[in-house]
């Protein structure tokens, strides 16, 4: 099978930083890939690589079998949605509205026009914004406008989705039901690479993850893997600890004090 | 259909107002006269609103028209609802490039060359202004550079038309305040197919208009090739203000506060936003142009600055609302 995202020793650098150092990386339809790593170590700059934003100083990116520098606009357009950090800026139109700009690159499909709203209203449904479908989105809390943004990319229906900090404006009751929205999109077949800053989040909801430190992969695997005490201590400059996590088959990262590092 | 049937009226009143009294029978006479139904005796009527008002209400209108579009495209793509024709200084910047045209006409040449060089020189400081905003994040400042430059132009406007002192270009209030009272069929003629070319070139990009209000990274990733339609855009939005100032001057605030006021009326969809601004900015520069004639009659006011005693306050209020919500 094609991978849906595939990076081969990509590397960007801007003037005399490194800011992705030969990183490599693959995910298979179905997958959820999580980016962490603390802050500045690439992970926003990784994936707009991987988005076709920016072209990599050395190395490839692929989404499906189309090497991301040389593709057109629209066809990126059908093969990844991109969320960013911000959700979608601040603008006076509807819900509704920003979410149906999501089918724009759809827009020459054979397809009724109903079809079209279907999808839309959909999406609103699965990230729990039906309700507010009519509201401005410059009305909107910051993390019902990060809920529209969801559902535009999820509307633009492309086998990828490149999401930079999905949760971060998100209550926990909605982070848990955003990451559970992308299981059930996983299971549909779409890939998923989601930069996560909450490493527990990352730890119960993806299936691999790839660990950034200063621009290189620190490691690459399953959370079991690549979530260990040691490594993350490290990485992040701060003494962490790993338990098994009580109900669920995942580690579950915890901070610690620097004294009882070695406990 | 409100705003035609209100299009439709101001034009009528425009027709009858002025120094001339012209009652609704001579604008029938005129009208029959002109469409070969009546062979009625020609009345003095006839020649006044054929000759003067007819093209003055009709210039109003493209100018009116042409500003309001001009000024919804321009708060779209900039994301920036002050952003004005204006202020961000491309009408200053046109009314240059017309009297650079008049300068290289030769004496008794056709206006077209004047509309070119407005229009040439309106889409010139439109991309400046592009390349500007892309290296400032503070609205505020994006808006103090546009009124910068806009005066720049100004002054070299103003030092050309006091030191060449040609009976050829219009006076310098005509730049500053604009003014429809030199409106005749022949600047008419040249200035109409300029606005309206520019009017069809931002009218088809209304859809790119609404994405680009995601933001230019995400209608990027929508698919959207943003630095060439917002190109295209900008030179639509010079053209258009380009023609508007040969025929009209420099007339402000249109674009400012038509698309301000219609935006809260119809919503932010520009597909419905650029027709409505279009004629809702036809019916303000009729409008203030009948007060223009009538108020101080028979001394007339540059249409420019009755719409700025009438837009400032409209601006002011708009910006102090902007920084309560902020806050």
């Amino acid at each position: 099978m094609t991978p849906a995202v595939r990076a081969e020793e990509v590397t960007y650098r801007r003037g005399q930083a490194t800011l992705v150092d030969r990183v490599s990386l693959m995910a298979e339809p179905g997958d959820i890939l999580g980016i962490v790593g603390p802050n500045g170590s690439g992970k926003t700059t990784l994936l707009r690589i991987l988005a076709g934003d920016l072209i990599p100083s050395a190395g490839h990116a692929w989404i499906q079998r189309v090497d991301t520098s040389h593709a057109t606009l629209q066809r990126l357009a059908e093969l990844r949605a991109y969320l960013g950090p911000d959700g979608v800026a601040i603008n006076p139109f509807s819900v509704r509205d920003v979410v149906t700009m999501g089918r724009h690159p759809h827009r020459r499909a054979m397809m009724e026009v109903g079809e079209h709203e279907a999808i839309v209203e959909s999406a609103m449904e699965r990230t729990d914004v039906i309700h507010l479908a009519n509201r401005e989105m410059d009305s909107l809390s910051t993390g019902e406008q990060q809920r529209a943004g969801l559902a535009r990319v999820i509307a633009q229906e492309t086998p990828v989705l490149l999401l930079d900090e999905p949760t971060s404006a998100l209550d926990i009751g909605h982070q848990e039901m955003v990451m559970s929205v992308l299981r059930s999109l996983a299971r549909g077949g779409t890939a998923i690479v989601a930069i996560l800053h909450d490493l527990n989040l990352a730890a119960a909801h993806t299936d691999r993850l790839i660990l950034l430190d200063q621009g290189a992969a620190a490691a690459v695997g399953t959370p079991a893997e690549v979530l260990t005490g040691e490594r993350l201590s490290a990485v992040y400059r701060q003494p962490m600890q790993i338990m098994p996590h009580p109900h669920r088959n995942c580690p579950l990262v915890l901070t610690v004090d620097s004294d009882d590092h070695t406990a | 259909m409100i705003l035609s049937g209100a299009l439709l009226l101001t034009v009528i009143v425009g027709l009858l107002s002025g120094a001339v009294a012209v009652s609704p029978a001579d604008l029938f006479h005129m009208l029959g006269r002109r469409l070969g139904v009546t062979d009625d005796p020609e009345r003095l009527t006839d020649s006044v609103l054929w000759a003067i008002r007819l093209p003055r209400v009709l210039a109003g209108a493209i100018v009116g028209g042409g500003l309001g579009a001009a000024g919804a495209a321009l708060q779209g793509t900039f994301r920036n609802h002050m952003a004005d024709p204006h202020l961000v200084g491309i009408s200053p910047a046109a009314g240059l490039g017309a009297v650079v045209g008049i300068a290289v006409t030769p004496v008794g040449g056709p206006p077209v060359i004047m509309m070119v060089g407005a229009a040439v020189a309106g889409a010139g400081a439109a991309l400046i202004m592009r390349r500007i905003a892309g290296r400032v994040v503070e609205s505020n400042q994006f808006i103090l550079i546009g009124l910068a430059l806009g005066l720049g132009m100004l002054a070299w406007l103003g030092a050309i038309v006091l030191a060449w002192d040609s009976p050829r270009v219009p006076t310098f209030t005509f730049w500053v305040f604009g003014g429809l009272a030199g409106s005749t069929w022949s600047t008419l003629g040249a200035g109409t197919p300029v606005v309206i070319a520019g009017l069809a070139i931002i009218a088809a990009s209304a859809r790119s208009l609404d994405l680009l209000a995601l933001g230019e990274t995400e209608a990027r990733h929508l698919g959207v090739d943003v630095d060439r339609v917002i190109t295209v855009i900008l030179i639509g939005v010079g053209v258009v203000v380009g023609g508007a100032v040969g025929l009209g001057g420099a007339i402000g605030f249109v674009g400012l506060i038509v698309p301000l006021l219609l935006r809260r009326w119809i919503g932010p969809g520009h597909r419905w936003l650029i027709p409505v601004a279009t004629l809702g900015g036809a019916v303000m520069v009729v409008a203030v142009d009948v007060l223009a004639r009538t108020v101080a009659s028979p001394v007339e006011i540059p249409v420019g600055l009755l719409t700025a005693i009438l837009g400032a306050p409209v601006f002011i209020w708009f910006l102090l609302r902007v920084g309560r919500r902020r806050s």
